[in-house]
């Protein structure tokens, strides 16, 4: 008896749920230009402090991006492959990376506008000062989500 | 005659007995409409963060992966601009509603609610804070790389996988030595088991908090379900330090384990437990006055207390080094940082200055530091210490410069555990003031 309103309480619950569960879209990546700046700029941060040990943030004065699909968008189970040329001014330079220049990008984005980034104009490890050793460079391959909420498309 | 003042006495009392029975059923339909609320409105925020990579999970710069999503991923909604604000609105109105109709409330409802939110932020993502992850983070930097978390800044160490959820990236560790030690435990599992172990710790301890404070309140003959209401549906508990999973949670049952300890004359396990409390974040050093005024044999509880305290300094010097001591004094280096979302900077939105400058600043100290040694007297000349120290806590939450919403968690089990109305509504007051202050601007 007692526990009837705990399982009515239960059956609307995973109605609910149920209900929700038929409208997620895939995201829109129409801010993955945007997206895939700032990314660029935490990377290039982490890359410095990597390489330098010095904890600056925010040291891209001006960065851009321009970006392409590769491909028509795939099926919802399937990552989105986009092409990024980023290009940046920085107030200092990394151990790798000028103070300003370009990289190309190959992107792959999920259903949820989050994405990988790689590139090949970067070396793949660097020196990560404070373990002494060589470590995978932030600005070879960095992943990253929208800044903004996707909305449904 | 007699037959019509009978006939007519029927319906007047049976018209009585329905609105009896209707003002009886009224309260119960609300207090049960704002468990509901409550329960629905959390898994409408936890759904939707676990589904879409929003803001308020601001580890989602670091990747979305499965782990960190939840298992209630899939089935949400997105969270529009303004929708989170509107959440919380809805949640705080259900919580006034519950706590103005407590009395209908039945007991097992009321519990099986606050277990079933439990169980709904801990199977989402860490809400509008990443310090989960800092908290990882200092523990890989000490298990992993050897370095010490007390002199390491946070995220120096780049190729770590927890950096990118890392949102500090200047501190170095501001908590205790058990508490350190406790997150080096969690290493082992790996970046994404340990976070699930943290998650958990840290439901368990919000429940632990409810559970205690039903206990306290049932031995201090008040009610324990009106208490359980002011602390198990708090929205900005449930939202910001338990949907946060803040390690505030962890110190919290630890303080009321030592409430509990000392209410139920157990007075030297309470001073053992208020030490360890400090030793996992130093800011329960502010409710220790208060444990050992609270003591029958105050002297004797000093002395339990100080000697917990040297022995975890012993252990914190051997593990860390004298640095591990900086931990003691985060009230005073809290005191120098400024947060937008403090009361003297919102006084200033009002009065005319941005931030908490230092005259505001030092006003506000002066004020906080006065209040609370009012409060630590009138704890030792025999005031309700469980009250003073609520209130001493509210003193320094309103006087602080450096205020985050998640740091109601000190205020409200302790509040719940307050005779008087006063600190209730002073509990409620200062829940409304973090929630508007951290989504007014959305609505």
């Amino acid at each position: 008896m007692g526990l009837r309103p705990v399982t009515l309480a239960a059956a609307l619950l995973l109605v609910a749920l149920a209900g929700c569960a038929a409208g997620a879209p895939r995201a829109s990546v129409a801010q993955l230009d945007q997206d895939a700046v700032r990314a660029f700029k935490r990377a290039y941060d982490a890359e410095r402090r990597m390489t330098t040990g010095r904890a600056d943030e925010e040291l891209i004065r001006q960065g851009w991006a321009m970006c392409r699909p590769l491909e028509r968008e795939p099926p919802p189970g399937r990552a989105w492959r986009w092409r990024c040329q980023v290009g940046y001014v920085a107030s200092a330079p990394t151990a790798w990376a000028a103070a300003r220049g370009q990289a190309s990008y190959l992107v792959r984005v999920d259903r949820r506008g989050c994405f990988s980034a790689t590139s090949t104009d970067y070396p793949r490890r660097v020196y990560e000062r404070i373990l002494r050793r060589r470590s995978s460079d932030p600005l070879a391959h960095f992943v990253s989500c929208p800044d903004r909420p996707a909305e449904p498309g | 005659m007699g037959t019509a003042g009978h006939s007519s006495a029927v319906p007047l009392i049976a018209a009585r007995r329905g609105t009896g029975r209707a003002a009886a059923v009224l309260p119960r339909v609300v207090a049960t409409a704002s468990l509901a609320t409550i329960t629905v409105t959390s898994l409408h925020l936890v759904t939707s963060a676990a589904t879409y990579p929003l803001p308020m999970v601001p580890a989602r710069l670091g990747g979305f992966p499965a782990w960190l999503r939840g298992p209630l991923s899939g089935p949400g909604h997105v969270l529009l601009e303004g929708d989170f604000a509107w959440a919380m609105a809805a949640m705080m109105v259900a919580y006034l509603a519950a706590l103005t109709c407590t009395a209908a409330l039945r007991a097992r409802w009321l519990i099986g609610t606050v277990v079933a939110v439990h169980l709904i932020f801990l199977l989402g993502p860490p809400l509008l804070s990443s310090d989960v992850f800092g908290y990882l983070d200092w523990a890989r930097m000490g298990v992993l790389h050897g370095l010490d978390p007390y002199s390491t800044q946070a995220a120096s160490v780049v190729s770590d996988p927890v950096y990118g959820f890392v949102r500090w990236h200047t501190l170095t560790s501001p908590y205790g030595p058990l508490f350190t030690l406790g997150t080096y435990a969690l290493v082992p599992l790996g970046l994404a088991g340990s976070l699930w172990a943290f998650k958990l710790v840290v439901t368990l301890a919000s429940l632990g908090c409810a559970a205690l404070v039903w206990s306290c309140a049932r031995a201090r003959g008040s009610s324990a379900r009106a208490a359980l209401v002011l602390y198990g549906l708090n929205p900005a508990v449930l939202v910001y330090t338990l949907g946060g999973f803040h390690n505030d949670t962890i110190m919290m049952v630890m303080v009321m384990a030592a409430v509990y300890l000392v209410v139920s004359g157990r007075e030297g396990g309470g001073a053992v437990m208020g030490s360890l409390a400090v030793a996992v974040k130093s800011s329960a050093g502010l409710v220790m006055p208060f444990l050992i005024l609270g003591a029958s044999d105050r002297r004797r509880a000093l002395v339990t207390a100080l000697a917990a305290g040297a022995a975890i300094l012993v252990v914190a010097l051997l593990a860390f080094g004298d640095r591990a001591f900086d931990f003691i004094n985060i009230l005073g280096t809290q005191q120098a940082l400024n947060s937008g979302s403090s009361v003297p900077a919102q006084l200033g939105a009002w009065l005319g200055w941005s931030g908490s400058p230092t005259p505001v600043r030092v006003v506000a100290s002066v004020l906080g530091v006065g209040a609370i040694v009012l409060f630590v007297m009138r704890a030792w000349r025999g005031a309700d210490w469980i009250e003073q120290a609520a209130w001493a806590t509210l003193s320094l939450m309103i006087t602080s410069s450096w205020l985050l919403a998640w740091y109601i968690i000190w205020l409200v089990p302790l509040a719940a555990l307050g005779r008087s109305r006063a600190i209730r509504l002073g509990a409620v007051a200062m829940t409304l003031f973090v929630v508007l202050v951290r989504t007014v601007p959305d609505l």
